[in-house]
């Protein structure tokens, strides 16, 4: 399964520009914090000009300024944080589900929430990096130096597809090794793997990590609609079971979903993290300024 | 209690398949499903153990039962349920109008045939869908088209083929008709009393019908569904041409128009003879009032001979008609004689006769030994004579005609002494004509494609003159060989129906009727009277040795007549309410959707049993 293209039209993008991603704690390293740095130094972005003193670096100067105005002006850019926000994007073969009971699949909601945060971070310079994920960590992409560079982020999420098991404990692992500071992570996924989801995201918590995590449901995730005879089959593993589903059941097995999704919350809320749910029926600017902004992943200037 | 419009066997065969379609898709929706989930995490836990085995059982019989019940009172509801209509069907007469007065176009364009039509298949459906039905042609001769049968299908086919003739009604017949059907159909004595179970007789017309056709008594149950009063009609009734064989040069031509409407009117007729106008008249008509014009045609020439009038009513049909008038007869003669003079009394007598050289159709050969093709010989000479010549004889007395014969026709004189004659030896299939005290003197004979009269005397005898033998007994023999040239011609066209032809006193044998364009009609004699019925537009041909007439029954012939409808008759298409006592359709109908409804909203409502919690809530 692929996500759709495109993920997110102009005119929702554009609405997006009012928001920020935001994380409690200060990062080593990080020198903008929640706030986007205002401090010249190498960078890409442009900010100001100034006048040329003796001993600045030659390669900054206006030279088109000079032949203008006969002065010279040094260009200034801005510094780029040290520690990118990170979303670790679940594109295991179970988010290929849902979407039978109205809303969308998972895996295209899931892109398209990726490919908005993506956006919100560039707005504010900040430098995203996406890490898909099943069982292993895949190549993962980085944005950065504002929103002109979305669309390559984008083009990366619309070329994702599902395929594989979840194995987030294993994620956890790789990721541990290839990141070394920690920093604001955000994970999209809807944590149904046959591991201990909770320890793997304790461990990630435990290594510094502040961590907002964006549970995906659809509804028969939660409470099957259907009813009598049934042959279960696992979109991972193709494992079947035949079972006998009424209402009571049916409410029995969203009581277990309920049990388990508090589980992951209270992982997020012991480390200073957040913890949202969403129902893919919800759409994504709702989601976005409602359910994320409320939890305090992001933030409304 | 029955089934309005399905039979008991058409509502099962259509009740069966339903529900075991039903049946069907129930178990298929209730088999096991498979469906794919985001993982098994949860369903091992809660759920109920795996099914040992696959059975199809009833898991909701309950939701099957509500489907099948609403399944079936649908299905009543369409086959209109009833109650109180009785175990016996009734047996019903359609007597549809298919006279002339069908032609009649109604101000929208269409005629009240299709009106008739409309209103009989409304009717059709009204009744009970297992009531015997049999559709009878109201005419001048009214016929069963379709007997008692339940089979709408075929009843709506007769009825939508069914056209308007050209004869006017007779009511009477028809409805005599429709109720003798109607009791045999049920087994009831004619002359009985009427039974109770007796269905209707349903006259659908447009009540025209021939004066003096009104039904005596009525017949029990009588529906009269009245279709487009007929509007005013100017038309032609009868337009004839005759012709007289002394002129046959010249036709008397007469036209008669009727004024069948409620103003008086004056009225244009114009003849045209072979696309070329020949005359105009106009007539000042009252009201229901007819009238004759008349002209007079000369033309030897064959060719069509039209009538028109002048109006724009609403039966175009008699507003023209056209006649193919023959040509005069001609009768091209080679007289080979040495006394032309002598014959030119005999000749001229009959203006049919052209005497020429070349190319004639008889030869007449007068003491000649000129031509031994001739067909009348008038006293040849022994050498020359096609039968052999016994012998000459004097002043012989002629004692005797053949009896019988057309030569001799109208020839009894016998004290005819004639100054000489040959006494003639006739062949065995010769027919001796004249006979005298001596011997045969004049016979006839019919060989392979030719006639042939051999006269052992001169038929310019100086003896015989003053007499009309001689003269009567030549137009005999051109009688004999041209017919057509003493034959008056009358050409006529009038409506179809009864047709009363004075024919004089021939013998069955001398005349012949025949239809150029179909079978023969039967016919009877009745004194000097021809009679016989067509019912159908058609041409017949009555041919006497002294008159050819033909007859083209083409003219429309609506009644004029209006039916004066008693008060008891039912009137109009009954509401099929009206036939029975009660009517469900739509409460079973009603009933059906609050069942499914309720199937749906007990097991069918997905929102029912997926109650997710707030969407989008955020739980953080």
């Amino acid at each position: 399964m692929q996500a759709p293209s495109p993920l997110i039209d102009r005119a929702s993008l554009e609405r997006l520009e009012r928001l920020s991603v935001r994380w409690n704690r200060s990062f080593a390293g990080l020198l903008g914090g929640r706030n986007v740095s205002r401090r010249a130094g190498v960078g890409h972005e442009f900010l100001d000009h100034r006048n040329y003193h003796h001993g600045d670096d030659l390669r900054s100067i206006n030279w088109r300024a000079y032949l203008r105005l006969e002065r010279l002006f040094l260009k200034m850019f801005r510094t780029e944080p040290r520690t990118p926000i990170r979303i670790l994007l679940d594109v295991s073969e179970s988010m290929s589900c849902g979407g039978e009971s109205g809303g969308e699949p998972k895996f295209s909601y899931a892109c398209r929430l990726a490919a908005a945060l993506c956006y919100v971070g560039l707005v504010r310079l900040e430098t995203i990096v996406i890490y898909p994920f099943s069982d292993r960590l895949f190549e993962s992409f980085r944005a950065q130096g504002g929103r002109h560079r979305y669309a390559r982020a984008a083009d990366f999420l619309e070329h994702l597809e599902t395929g594989g098991k979840s194995d987030l404990a294993s994620v956890v692992r790789s990721f541990s090794i290839d990141v070394t500071a920690p920093g604001p992570t955000i994970v999209i996924s809807d944590f149904l793997d046959e591991g201990d989801t909770p320890a793997a995201l304790q461990r990630l918590a435990a290594e510094g990590h502040e961590l907002a995590l964006v549970q995906l449901i659809a509804a028969e995730d939660r409470l099957p609609p259907w009813d009598g005879e049934l042959e279960i089959e696992d979109a991972e593993t193709g494992q079947t079971l035949h079972v006998q589903l009424d209402r009571e059941t049916a409410e029995a097995f969203a009581v277990d979903f309920d049990a388990y999704s508090a589980a992951i919350e209270k992982v997020a809320l012991r480390h200073e993290g957040r913890y949202i749910r969403l129902d893919t029926n919800v759409s994504i600017e709702d989601a976005l300024y409602s359910s994320l902004t409320r939890a305090g992943a992001l933030s409304a200037q | 209690m029955g089934l309005l419009n399905l039979t008991l066997t058409q509502f099962l065969a259509v009740l069966l398949p339903v529900a075991a379609g039903l049946v069907a898709l129930y178990f298929y929706d209730r088999s096991r499903r498979r469906v794919r989930v985001s993982s098994l995490r949860f369903w091992g836990r809660r759920s109920a153990p795996p099914v040992a085995q696959r059975q199809r059982k009833i898991q909701q019989p309950w939701s099957l039962l509500l489907q099948l019940l609403a399944a079936l009172l649908l299905l009543l509801a369409m086959a209109d349920f009833r109650w109180g209509l009785g175990d016996t069907p009734r047996h019903h007469a359609i007597v549809l109008d298919g006279s002339a007065a069908m032609l009649y176009r109604t101000a929208s364009g269409a005629s009240a045939m299709d009106q008739a039509r409309q209103s009989a298949l409304v009717y059709l459906d009204a009744l009970p869908a297992g009531d015997p039905v049999a559709l009878i042609r109201a005419d001048a001769s009214p016929s069963v088209v379709v007997g008692f049968t339940a089979d709408r299908a075929r009843l709506r086919q007769a009825i939508e083929n069914f056209d308007a003739g050209w004869t006017a009604l007779r009511l009477d017949a028809a409805l005599e008709l429709g109720r003798t059907s109607l009791f045999l159909a049920i087994g009831a004595p004619i002359d009985g009393p009427t039974p109770e179970t007796l269905g209707e007789t349903a006259y659908i017309g447009s009540g025209r019908i021939e004066p003096g056709s009104e039904p005596a008594s009525q017949p029990p149950f009588l529906r009269y569904i009245a279709v487009a009063e007929p509007g005013d009609d100017v038309g032609i009734v009868r337009f004839a041409a005759s012709r007289r064989p002394d002129q046959p040069g010249l036709w008397q031509v007469s036209i008669e128009i009727l004024n069948d409407s409620a103003a008086a009117l004056p009225i244009t007729a114009t003849v045209d003879f072979a696309g070329r106008r020949l005359g105009e008249r106009t007539v000042q008509l009252a009201p229901r009032d007819s009238s004759v014009v008349d002209f007079r045609i000369r033309t030897t020439g064959a060719g069509t001979l039209e009538a028109s009038l002048e109006s724009d009513d609403a039966l175009p049909d008699n507003n023209r008609v056209a006649l193919d008038l023959p040509a005069a007869p001609h009768l091209a003669t080679a007289l080979l004689t040495s006394r032309p003079a002598a014959w030119q009394a005999l000749i001229g007598a009959n203006p049919a006769i052209t005497i020429t050289e070349s190319g004639a159709a008889l030869t007449v050969a007068d003491r000649s030994s000129s031509s031994a093709n001739a067909q009348v010989w008038i006293d040849p000479l022994a050498a020359d004579s096609p039968v052999e010549i016994l012998r000459r004889v004097n002043r012989p007395r002629i004692t005797a005609w053949a009896p019988g014969h057309p030569v001799t026709q109208g020839l009894r004189e016998t004290d005819i002494r004639l100054s000489a004659a040959s006494i003639l030896a006739p062949a065995p299939n010769d027919v001796v004509l004249v006979e005298t005290s001596e011997g045969p003197i004049a016979v006839a004979r019919v060989g392979n494609d030719q006639r042939q009269v051999i006269l052992g005397f001169d038929l310019l005898d100086p003896a015989a003159a003053g007499r009309l033998t001689g003269p009567l007994l030549f137009a005999n023999i051109i009688s004999w060989f041209a017919p057509e040239t003493f034959q008056s011609v009358d050409v006529e066209a009038r409506p179809p129906g009864v047709l009363q032809l004075p024919i004089g006193s021939y013998s069955d044998s001398q005349i012949a009727v025949d239809a150029p364009a179909g079978v023969s009609p039967v016919w009877l004699r009745h004194g000097d009277e021809l009679r016989l019925f067509r019912s159908s537009p058609g041409l017949i041909r009555v041919r006497t040795p002294s008159q050819d007439s033909r007859i083209s029954m083409t003219l429309p012939a609506p009644g004029r007549a209006v039916w004066d409808v008693p008060a008891t008759v039912r009137r109009g298409i009954p509401d099929s309410a009206a036939i029975s006592s009660a009517v469900f359709w739509p409460w079973m109908a009603l009933l059906a959707v609050a069942l499914l409804f309720v199937d749906w909203r007990l097991f069918g409502d997905p929102t029912r049993q997926a109650a997710a919690p707030a969407a989008g809530e955020a739980l953080s």
